[in-house]
């Protein structure tokens, strides 16, 4: 979709919500997979993804969207939406967090051996994740779904120096973290 | 941290180039590992179902326009 379709159909949707279903259908993923990332639980996502939309949409008549090179802002306003939604739930349900990544290893050429290593790595990157600020979790994830240093700054309110060297110390941390494990094991 | 570090590194995390070191290892696996997957059924149809139907609606002020 490019930045001008954008534009006209966040206009029609302004004035009749059923509009937006075009816009829907384009970032449900985007924002299910940030929800699902942070809140590590599929009903707490799933729920996340809704109330991010509901919100949305309810906002969408007050937005003024504008244009930033090649795209609109319309979606780091949207996963601005999504992150303010993941971070009531975290503070609501601090001890919510339930690992549901499994798919990831559903490999049918995969032994028993191999899903148990995997496994074993798979709960040390996640564990090492989880112990990364709130921040650096969001800009890690927020780069790895292809959003620029440009909209993650503006998600999270910081500059986009600041979201490269908070990217930066988190990958450092995360080495720092998984070093550790492999030493205590 | 030089400015070049950091830059490099995160434009790497998303780049389809093979991992010349090993930062660069651990946010590839780490991409792996948070994967991306596709949403349920009940989220693929529009309009999404309302939160609060299933007790979890958010709390969460709407933000201001912008």
């Amino acid at each position: 979709m490019n930045a001008n379709d954008e534009l006209r159909l966040i206009a029609r949707a302004q004035k009749k919500p059923a509009a937006f279903e075009p816009l829907y259908h384009h970032y449900v993923h985007l924002v299910w997979n940030y929800c699902l990332g942070r809140l590590r639980d599929r009903t707490l996502a799933e729920d996340a993804t809704s109330t991010t939309f509901m919100k949305a949409m309810d906002a969408l008549p007050r937005y003024r969207p504008q244009l930033r090179g090649d795209q609109t802002t319309f979606r780091s306003w949207l996963m601005m939406i999504a992150r303010n939604v993941v971070l009531d739930e975290l503070r609501r349900r601090p001890m919510a967090v339930v690992d549901d990544h499994s798919h990831i290893l559903a490999s049918p050429l995969a032994g028993p051996e191999q899903i148990a290593l995997a496994r074993d790595r798979r709960e040390q990157l996640l564990t090492a994740f989880s112990q990364l600020s709130d921040q650096q979790q969001d800009v890690i994830r927020l780069r790895q779904q292809g959003l620029s240093g440009e909209e993650i700054g503006e998600i999270l309110g910081i500059s986009t120096g600041a979201v490269k060297s908070t990217h930066y110390r988190a990958v450092q941390r995360l080495r720092e973290l998984l070093q550790e494990k492999g030493e205590q094991s | 941290m030089t400015d070049t570090e950091s830059s490099s590194l995160f434009e790497y995390a998303l780049s389809d180039r093979s991992p010349v070191n090993e930062d660069e290892e651990i946010l590839m696996e780490l991409h792996s590992t948070l994967g991306m997957s596709r949403p349920p059924a009940t989220l693929l149809r529009f309009p999404p179902p309302n939160a609060s139907q299933t007790g979890n609606g958010s709390s969460m002020p709407l933000l201001p326009p912008r």
